[in-house]
């Protein structure tokens, strides 16, 4: 896998891989460009799912895989909202790996600069009625975003703010965008030069160097004093206007309701879907003392009590995502095909890059324990123990339909197919027992062992990641 | 894919008949239970035109704001078909209009959210969790209404054909999801009695897992053999047909099957038509 998509830039991508300009497709008299642009897009979500997949199977760093899960989730972009199928990849490359263990504020400036989460959430649009770019689509203040960044980013729900301090955010925001190859054009108007730029790479680079992802667009942003959490945050005139969205980050990513919500979030993620107040509390603590050192946070919950609590130790239900990377895991399969995989989380309701709402995919054993679920993972547990997910085989030339998973109804037929067990006689080799008990050390009742102990051994290894013991961790 | 969506939905012109006649026959209603109300929810996914659907060509603005896209009246070649003198049916309806003249066919026109927003994405999204503006429900309206319906509710209350479960249906009320097409009787590992009396073995308990394991295989044997008792006498065999007409043709089959089934649910997507859109022949239209 060369995954290169995942290494360009968002104006890179859209020059490659964007629209073309509603003017010549409408010239050229048909929406068939717009269907092939769309059609070479689906490299960039099948690498970025590619990616993910690789390094969540086989990275060293298991502790980051699960936080690039858990921050992928906390900010979370969906890949089917328009220009984020271009931009989804660089999102999870440049905004939140570098920063799943590092410093909450990084992780959130990275977030909130990122042309995919401006987009997602609208803050690219967001601008001051009367200010002299206030047109077309720059019509007025636009309050999603910072919604959003403080009931889900950052305080939380309940953490103490009223719609007079969204309104405040959202001016503090205003002119917060992305930028095109000119000044005060928005990255959609480069369409009109996609087409060309696309066949010629001199330009492509000459263009992509260019292009700010970031643009503070000082033109819509609101220069006046604002009323922000009970402080003032002092309004500034011209390019110093960004100051003010950098000052109410550093007031959010401070603020003791942040430091609660996530360390709440944190604890329900690695320990339980009800987490002991004491422990959030402890966490929240170390998340003040160490200015949201996430790293910190992580050392003082996993050197609580709780997390080694029979209560707690083991009983979480796996989302589908822990579940499918810990089961191929646990196989030891090499893995050259991720549509299985991929297919198989469609099924299971968790897309990758596929969830709708910007609250991102929920942890807890009520979202996700259904009968449907439990079924569902026994067919692939068994598929995968007999080694007929076709793990090993040549990708898929087209890739996979990232934008629009839930709408692959051909995904259905072939998985099930995949998942019936071999013919005694032949096929495919199951995946041998030992090899799974090793993975699994002393997590597996002596029940459960002697029931797969009992069974035939091409369904021993299904038998075992598709028991109880497996559905938890 | 793109091609998909348009083929769906001419399947779905196709077999139009197929599912309108539950939902005009059958309103739902929730405080009578003991009349077995139903109710089926076809989404079309991408914003369908409506005035190009349901046409108000006894409207002389409707021309005129539309020059070149209107559908023209009654008796014009590709004219519509004509309803009350006012509205008129797009001509590629033709096959409901038999529904339409014995009466249970209705239109609810000019109905939609009251958000304003200019987003295909956040429009449907609300459609699907009925607050419209509130981005954050994490439930469907489906599934609210589901969880409030008297009685205790069983595995089969709702079904959902798709690959994933919607968003309308989706939260705590439990519902079944069928595949599409020729899967949706597919064979599962469960279905083998040696892989079956083995992972019974394994899932002997009374805690909530091995609750689930157990309703989730009661739902599938019942969906299973509901479709496969269908089929064979219906159709002697024959490989079930496809596309949209025949998972709305398995739902009937499942709903009559299950005089407890009370919700449905399909999704159609390939409604985007504002490009192109022409009026009697354009992307709205099928192919023909």
């Amino acid at each position: 896998m060369a995954l290169t998509t995942l290494r360009m830039k968002p104006a890179e991508t859209f020059i490659a891989y964007g629209p073309p300009s509603y003017r010549e497709s409408q010239k050229a008299g048909d929406t068939e460009a717009v269907r092939d642009a769309m059609e070479r897009a689906r490299i960039i979500g099948t690498e970025a799912v590619e990616s993910r997949f690789a390094r969540a199977l086989a990275s060293p760093r298991q502790l980051e895989e699960r936080m690039v899960e858990f921050w992928y989730n906390h900010f979370n972009v969906l890949a089917g909202k328009g220009l984020d199928r271009l931009w989804i990849g660089a999102y999870e490359m440049d905004a939140i790996r570098p920063h799943v263990l590092g410093k909450f504020r990084d992780l959130l400036g990275a977030t909130a600069k990122h042309p995919a989460m401006l987009f997602y959430l609208d803050n690219w649009q967001n601008t001051a009625p009367g200010t002299p770019a206030a047109r077309g689509q720059f019509t007025g203040l636009n309050e999603n975003y910072a919604r959003e960044l403080m009931e889900l980013h950052t305080l939380g729900v309940n953490g103490g703010y009223g719609q007079d301090d969204v309104i405040a955010l959202a001016r503090v925001l205003t002119g917060w965008g992305f930028g095109g190859d000119r000044d005060g054009d928005a990255t959609p108007r480069l369409g009109p030069m996609a087409q060309r730029m696309r066949d010629n790479p001199n330009l492509m680079r000459l263009m992509a160097h260019n292009a700010r992802s970031f643009k503070f667009n000082a033109d819509r942003h609101d220069p006046r004093d604002k009323r922000f959490l009970g402080q003032t945050i002092k309004g500034r005139d011209g390019d110093a206007g960004l100051a003010e969205g950098e000052q109410a980050l550093d007031i959010l990513a401070h603020h003791p309701a942040t430091a609660r919500f996530i360390s709440f979030k944190l604890a329900q993620f690695f320990v339980a879907d009800q987490p002991r107040d004491a422990l959030v509390a402890a966490m929240a603590k170390t998340f003040e003392s160490s200015h949201g050192d996430i790293r910190a946070v992580l050392q003082t919950m996993i050197h609580s009590a709780d997390i080694r609590d029979p209560a707690n130790f083991g009983t979480r239900f796996k989302t589908p995502y822990q579940y499918i990377v810990s089961a191929v895991r646990a196989a030891d399969l090499p893995v050259r095909n991720v549509k299985p995989l991929f297919g198989t989380l469609s099924l299971l309701g968790q897309p990758l890059y596929g969830c709708q709402t910007p609250d991102g995919y929920k942890c807890t054993e009520e979202a996700w324990l259904s009968p449907d679920a439990v079924t569902r993972r026994i067919s692939f547990a068994v598929g995968l123990g007999a080694g007929r997910l076709a793990l090993g085989a040549d990708p898929d030339p087209k890739g996979l339909n990232v934008r629009r998973p839930a709408n692959a109804p051909h995904v259905a037929p072939r998985a099930a197919a995949m998942m019936l067990p071999p013919a005694p006689e032949q096929g495919p080799a199951p995946v041998p027992l030992g090899r799974v008990l090793d993975a699994l050390g002393d997590t597996l009742s002596p029940a459960t062992l002697a029931v797969v102990r009992a069974a035939a051994p091409q369904l021993q290894a299904g038998l075992l990641l598709g028991s109880p013991d497996f559905m938890r961790c | 894919m793109a091609s998909l969506w348009n083929i769906s939905r001419r399947n779905w012109l196709a077999g139009a008949s197929a599912a309108l006649v539950p939902v005009g026959r059958r309103a739902f209603a929730a405080d009578a239970p003991e009349a077995q109300g139903r109710l089926i929810v076809v989404f079309l996914r991408g914003a369908v035109d409506g005035l190009n659907v349901v046409v108000p060509y006894g409207d002389p603005d409707y021309a005129t704001a539309r020059p070149s896209i209107a559908v023209l009246p009654p008796g014009a070649r590709g004219g519509a078909l004509d309803l009350d003198g006012h509205f008129g049916l797009h001509p590629a309806l033709s096959s409901v209009m038999p529904m339409w003249a014995d009466k249970s066919l209705a239109f609810v026109h000019a109905s939609g959210s009251p958000n304003n927003t200019r987003s295909h994405f956040d429009a449907q999204d609300f459609m699907e969790t009925g607050t419209p503006g509130v981005k954050n429900t994490a439930d469907g309206w489906m599934n609210r209404l589901l969880a409030s319906l008297p009685g205790d509710r069983k595995p089969t209350d709702a079904i959902a054909f798709g690959a994933t479960l919607p968003r309308i249906l989706s939260g705590p009320a439990m519902v079944s999801s069928v595949p599409n097409g020729r899967s949706a009787s597919a064979e599962i590992p469960l279905d083998r009695p040696v892989i079956n009396a083995a992972f019974d073995k394994l899932y002997t308990g009374n805690d909530a897992l091995a609750r689930a394991y157990r309703d989730g295989i009661a739902a599938h044997k019942k969906v299973l053999a509901d479709l496969r008792t269908e089929a064979m006498e219906a159709d002697n065999g024959a490989p079930p047909p496809q596309g949209f007409a025949a998972d709305a043709e398995g739902l009937g089959k499942l709903m009559r099957q299950n005089p407890d089934m009370k919700l449905g649910f399909f999704a159609l997507g390939g409604w985007d038509t504002h490009v192109n859109q022409g009026a009697a022949e354009g992307q709205l239209a099928p192919a023909r």
